[in-house]
């Protein structure tokens, strides 16, 4: 009797487990972002769970500045979740982990087109050549400028073919003196990696050799261009020193009015349409010996190689990096899309382009997207993040005034060296 | 009353069932890969940590850190500095509430509002008090410092060079190589000073009267009284806070990952940030690394607390 | 004379600790302040103490677009639970090793004083292991039961049992008392006012964590406060406003906890000072 009952029992609970498995597949994808952002991940898994009864697709929150802290100790543990949004910077580190799985197979299997992508943004993702995660979208920068600034000092729109020399004739022209004391500055001033690298690209410099070999960021061309960036706020005095700007953020600065112009991003969009007290623009970076060479650094999700459903997950991805999750997250407004153009969906691709061209400010939105075509991504590699670590510390005096690029990257070289060495050595096994 | 003599399971066992199930696991594990390199993104198994597995190679590592040497003693002298400091002001402050005036609660809850502000906000108040340029700290010693030259030149004397860079300059704080542990110190010693003030005023509430009013018949002042009755009968709670402040001291992480992040030029990091870093910061994480540190850290803490253990009955009162 | 210079030398003291304990509010009020500020003002120096205008709509955001109440429920269980496991077993486990002597005692005691000066950082993830294989993960027991164990909990307890006088349990045994029923009806009444004091610790610490509470949640459901908030904290922009005003809401518990325990307080650490 009582081996009966437990017979039938265990039957049934095979059965319902056996079924349970064929009816869904659970796919888990992680991801950061505010809370709208979080809304605009559920209901487009909603959408694809309703028109693919297999599988169940949900989305897992985690906080942006400890992502990674939390993905990692999933790997660690060995419950990795199935598809795993992140950056292109700390790309190399995990790929030569083997943390992604490849996904050629699939795209070969389905005949997917990654040709609707801008290739730059396509580049940042491979690891030894081959494609680890589909892009959602690009990061580049554009110059902004307070457009009544420019007009109070008889300044014309910059054009996009403007040099060096124009930009620091304009930032002249900005800075205003009274009493001895300036009181507005022709440009903020960031000292984060992301937007001062694009003044070493565009004097042709480089931080390091292509295959990492060697690290350049000392070398001439690149210590000049640096060097340009630096003698901005401590030789012409055109970006405000750290006593002028008194803690207030490079940004705040620049939309408070008291600089003209400021390097930065697309995600300032937004907050400058809502909050802005002047008109303003966008114009490219300006051109150095070697061109307008910007960053273009992005975000999409890889498929983790201990994923257990990588059939499954394979849909999702294709669902959220393609033209309908493209064109949600673009209606967010934060973001410049990857998608360039889909031949076999024009009507998709120009509803993204629609939604990414919100009416004016700027009037020049379409520099987000032509900027692209000479856009480098970030020089990263596989422990990029630690000989990243060496070169801001090193800087910190030079952004004070304190010391010349040159002699605080002369410092730190054999230290990045080093790591570069190991990097090849690893590489070889 | 002579104790039990026997094992109290039931006592025990609650704790004891917690040591075993989430504590035990971790510490091995921690030490464990202390002697390993081990790949974070590989499941951690026992095979894992035998194949990553490098000896004393981490500990070696340590030995030729240049960051992790000037973390150490950025330890030191934070942990030198601000425990005795902390020690002295809190000490201070309570021996001040510890009377009877109208609004003395309110006084002692103002003390301990730094424990339930958020850490974030405290941390970014201060970066801004200490702006070498628009912060109040500054601007007070400039305006000292100008009262000050503007007193020898009324003596038609030289300024000395102090004075002068106090009252056209000042320290750099936070963005200066000398002045950011100090700045750190200040903050920390600030925030602190609340919760270890609470553990002194208990103390001092414990001393029996008694003791105040015989000392006052024998003709003893305040400071006799001081010396005499409040110090000795206060050791045990000197002894628990300082033992206390020098495991929070040697573990000092929140407000230098707030105001400095370390810097500039590694002025501010000590070794639970430079642990940090390795085990949160970098990317990939360096597990291996970080838990040998924290092998390191702990056996200061250790040797430190067994040193402390033996000198109590040398100064604290109810231990001789 | 005499009584007139000490007046002044009193009111110069007061004055004095007036004045250190406002600089303690300062960041206080700055939280508060910026909560009701303008949505999208930079957290930016140089500082404005007090906005123009009250703006209600970063609580009202904070309410309504995020599970607000879920998560403060959250951070009520973890603080709550944490503060009840660790004066459950803490007491006991002190009373045990203030009053029973057994072989191998002292290392049972100097192993849980490790634990003390082991940095969590390199914990977490090891726990975090051990908690998925137990399938614990995303729920309570990830983020209550490891408060089963604490060595500040029975070291402290240890002392104030230590401090007790012992002549009432001493009578009780004479009359046949079992060590529980001391324990129970004698012992753990006189520590009351250590235990408020050991619980208002442990629930300080049970509300503020942090880092374990994200390793060891996954839906947004089962976060408490802390981590929760970190939402407003995006890549590009941090929504200062609205995080200060959740972060406000949040100092409500610690401070009705502090002062719930206010009286008992002052007088719970004396016994927990050290008699060895």
């Amino acid at each position: 009797m009582k081996r009966w009952t437990l017979a039938v029992g265990m039957l049934a609970l095979v059965l319902s487990l056996g079924l349970g498995m064929a009816r869904t597949t659970k796919v888990v994808v992680a991801g950061w972002g505010g809370e709208s952002e979080i809304a605009m991940y559920n209901e487009l898994l909603k959408k694809f769970n309703a028109s693919h009864p297999n599988i169940k697709a949900e989305f897992m929150h985690i906080p942006a500045k400890d992502y990674w802290t939390k993905i990692t100790a999933m790997f660690a543990a060995g419950k990795a979740p199935d598809l795993f949004f992140t950056n292109n910077i700390n790309f190399p580190a995990l790929a030569s982990k083997g943390v992604a799985a490849p996904l050629e197979p699939f795209i070969e299997k389905d005949g997917y087109d990654t040709g609707i992508f801008y290739q730059g943004i396509l580049n940042a993702f491979k690891y030894e050549g081959r494609l680890m995660a589909l892009p959602r979208d690009i990061s580049n920068l554009v110059v902004y400028y307070n457009r009544d600034m420019l007009k109070e000092a008889g300044l014309p729109d910059p054009d996009p073919s403007w040099t060096w020399d124009d930009f620091l004739k304009y930032a002249k022209a900005l800075t205003k003196e009274e009493g001895g004391k300036r009181t507005q500055w022709g440009v903020s001033f960031y000292t984060y990696f992301l937007f001062w690298e694009p003044w070493v690209w565009s004097n042709g410099g480089r931080w390091y050799s292509p295959d990492h070999s060697k690290f350049m960021l000392n070398n001439p061309v690149s210590v000049e261009g640096l060097q340009f960036y630096v003698d901005l706020r401590w030789k012409h005095h055109v970006a405000p020193t750290p006593a002028e700007a008194a803690d207030r953020s490079a940004y705040s600065l620049f939309l408070g009015g008291k600089t003209g112009m400021i390097v930065d991003g697309r995600w300032r969009v937004p907050s400058l349409k809502k909050k802005a007290k002047f008109d303003w623009d966008i114009v490219p970076f300006p051109n150095g010996k070697a061109g307008s060479i910007v960053d273009i650094d992005g975000s999409g999700w890889a498929m983790s190689r201990q994923s257990r459903h990588k059939d499954a997950a394979w849909e999702v991805l294709k669902f959220l990096a393609g033209p309908e999750g493209s064109l949600a997250f673009t209606k967010g407004g934060l973001i410049i899309p990857a998608i360039g153009f889909d031949p076999k969906n024009p009507e998709a691709t120009n509803a993204i382009l629609k939604a990414f061209f919100q009416p004016p400010p700027p009037r020049h939105q379409q520099y987000f997207l032509t900027v692209n075509k000479t856009a480098i991504p970030t020089e990263t590699f596989e422990r990029w993040s630690e000989a990243q670590n060496l070169i801001n510390k090193a800087l910190g005096p030079v952004w004070e005034g304190k010391e010349s690029v040159k002699s605080a990257l002369d410092k730190i070289a054999p230290q990045v060296q080093k790591i570069l060495d190991e990097v090849q050595a690893e590489r070889k096994k | 009353m002579s104790s039990y003599r026997r094992f109290p399971w039931l006592f025990i066992l609650p704790s004891l069932v917690g040591f075993l199930a989430f504590n035990a696991g971790p510490i091995l594990i921690s030490l464990l890969l202390s002697f390993t390199k081990w790949d974070i993104f590989n499941p951690l198994s026992l095979q894992a940590v035998k194949d990553s597995w490098i000896g004393f190679g981490n500990f070696v590592r340590m030995w030729q850190d240049p960051t992790l040497h000037k973390a150490f003693w950025n330890t030191l002298y934070y942990v030198l500095v601000a425990v005795p400091l902390e020690i002295f002001i809190s000490l201070l402050v309570a021996l001040g509430l510890n009377r009877d005036f109208p609004g003395v609660k309110l006084i002692r809850t103002l003390y301990l509002l730094p424990t339930v502000t958020s850490i974030v906000a405290i941390g970014l108040l201060w970066r801004w008090v200490l702006n070498p340029y628009v912060g109040p700290v500054n601007m007070f010693l400039r305006w000292a410092g100008r009262q000050v030259e503007s007193f020898f030149t009324f003596l038609h004397l030289k300024t000395p060079a102090a004075i002068h860079w106090l009252a056209s300059q000042g320290p750099g704080w936070l963005s200066d190589e000398h002045w950011a542990m100090p700045g750190i110190i200040l903050a920390a010693v600030w925030a602190g000073i609340g919760f270890r003030m609470l553990i002194f005023l208990a103390g001092l509430q414990n001393i029996d009267k008694t003791y105040y009013e015989a000392a006052a018949l024998d003709g003893a002042g305040p400071w006799q009284q001081f010396w005499n009755v409040t110090l000795p009968l206060l050791s045990p709670t000197v002894f628990l806070n300082t033992l206390l402040a020098l495991i929070g001291g040697f573990q000092v992480f929140g407000l230098i990952y707030v105001m400095t992040g370390g810097g500039p030029l590694d002025a501010t990091n000590v070794l639970l940030f430079y642990l940090y870093q390795k085990a949160f910061g970098i990317f990939p994480p360096d597990m291996g690394y970080a838990s040998a540190i924290a092998w390191l850290l702990f056996a200061f803490l250790f040797a430190l607390t067994v040193v402390q253990w033996q000198l109590r009955k040398r100064w604290v009162w109810e231990e001789a | 004379m005499s009584k007139r210079k000490r007046r002044i030398a009193d009111a110069v003291i007061f004055a004095v600790l007036l004045l250190g304990g406002l600089t303690m509010l300062v960041p206080f009020l700055w939280m508060i302040s910026t909560s009701f500020k303008e949505p999208g003002s930079l957290f930016d120096l140089p500082i404005q103490l007090w906005p123009e205008k009250l703006h209600w709509e970063n609580y009202q955001r904070v309410l309504t677009a995020v599970p607000f109440a879920r998560w403060y429920f959250n951070s009520l269980v973890l603080a709550l639970g944490l503060t009840f496991l660790n004066l459950t077993s803490g007491a006991l486990a002190g009373y045990a090793f203030a009053r029973f002597s057994w072989k191998g005692k002292d290392v049972m005691f100097l192993f849980s004083l490790i634990t003390l000066m082991i940095p969590a950082h390199v914990l977490i993830i090891p726990l975090f292991i051990i908690m998925s294989r137990l399938g614990w993960i995303d729920t309570y027991y990830a983020l209550v039961l490891p408060g089963l164990f604490d060595a500040f909990a029975i070291f402290l307890m240890r002392q104030n049992f230590i401090s007790l006088p012992r002549e009432l349990e001493e009578a009780a045994l004479i009359d046949g008392a079992t060590p529980w029923q001391i324990y129970w009806k004698i012992a753990l009444p006189l520590a009351a006012p250590a235990l408020a004091t050991l619980g208002t610790f442990t629930f300080l610490g049970g509300w503020n964590a942090f880092l374990w509470p994200l390793i060891a949640t996954n839906s947004i459901e089962m976060r408490p406060l802390t981590v929760g908030l970190a939402v407003f904290n995006t890549q590009f922009t941090t929504e200062w406003t609205v995080l200060m005003a959740g972060l406000s809401l949040a100092t409500i518990p610690p401070i009705i906890v502090f002062l719930a325990a206010q009286k008992y307080f002052i007088r719970g650490l004396t016994l927990g000072s050290l008699k060895g």
